[in-house]
């Protein structure tokens, strides 16, 4: 993953994806490991988000998701109560690259994720409002 | 009947009034969908009160200390277990019940990371 590939993403995606998030990839990353540990417990809504979420995934190649497993796709450690990822400063290390570069590289990737989420929330939308259950009223308000 | 005036452009004044045929269907379609939503879960509370029924009162006295009263204790991973069964059971049975999702998923999260990756969008329906 490069500039250069990011720019062209973007240029192409101006018009097209009206729903397009900066940060929305690392906000449905976070979700990765809960949706695949309960995938047989998820409500009709949260399997739209799952399919959301992984056929954004398969859109990346391999390795790319691969680096973005070993962040995301862990069990959590509790720390003081707390549940918390594996730090960018250890998953440095364990892969031989200077923090700066490692969080270089897992922005670009999260930034690119949240390309394909634009898209794929664009193709699911009607799904994910079919699959609420409770809707409050047709969404516009005032009687004109 | 009249509920507000707008004004569009230069000193152009509309009244606007409700619209029964519109607010009257859509309201009555929430009434409904809040109605169904209590019976299924005062049913899921009516066949949770029978499981904890069913406990020994240490068992229940641990349940309520700990999800009740929110004090912290040593967890007891056999009446866990058990209640985690019993609850996703009554999921299913009520989801039979009213039919809103009658084939379970089945997914094994156990085992090679990457065959889990493309069995579970076999699963949901993705490829």
């Amino acid at each position: 993953m490069s500039l250069p590939e990011l720019q062209q993403l973007k240029e192409q995606s101006s018009d097209k994806l009206p729903n397009f998030r900066p940060r929305a990839g690392g906000y449905n990353l976070r979700k990765w490991y809960k949706y695949q540990q309960n995938l047989n417990y998820l409500k009709e809504h949260e399997v739209v988000l799952a399919k959301i979420l992984f056929s954004a995934l398969n859109d990346l190649e391999e390795e790319e998701r691969a680096f973005l497993a070993s962040k995301y796709c862990v069990p959590y450690k509790v720390k003081n109560g707390i549940s918390v990822r594996p730090t960018d400063k250890e998953l440095a290390e364990e892969q031989g690259m200077s923090l700066s570069k490692y969080k270089a590289k897992r922005h670009r990737l999260e930034r690119k994720m949240s390309y394909f989420i634009a898209e794929y929330e664009l193709k699911y939308k009607d799904e994910y409002e079919q699959s609420l259950w409770f809707k409050h009223g047709n969404g516009k308000r005032g009687g004109k | 009947m009249h509920t507000r005036t707008e004004e569009f452009g230069a000193g152009v004044l509309v009244t606007v009034g409700f619209r029964q045929e519109k607010e009257v269907v859509l309201f009555v379609d929430c009434l409904a969908n809040i109605q169904r939503g209590i019976e299924v879960k005062e049913k899921k509370l009516r066949y949770f009160n029978d499981y904890l029924q069913s406990l020994t009162p240490g068992q229940r006295e641990y349940l309520f200390k700990r999800y009740r009263r929110g004090l912290k204790m040593p967890a007891r991973e056999d009446v866990e277990t058990a209640l985690n069964e019993e609850i996703n059971e009554i999921e299913d049975a009520i989801q039979f019940m009213y039919g809103f999702n009658p084939e379970p998923r089945e997914y094994d999260a156990t085992g090679n990371a990457k065959a889990n990756f493309q069995e579970m969008l076999m699963v949901l329906g993705v490829k």
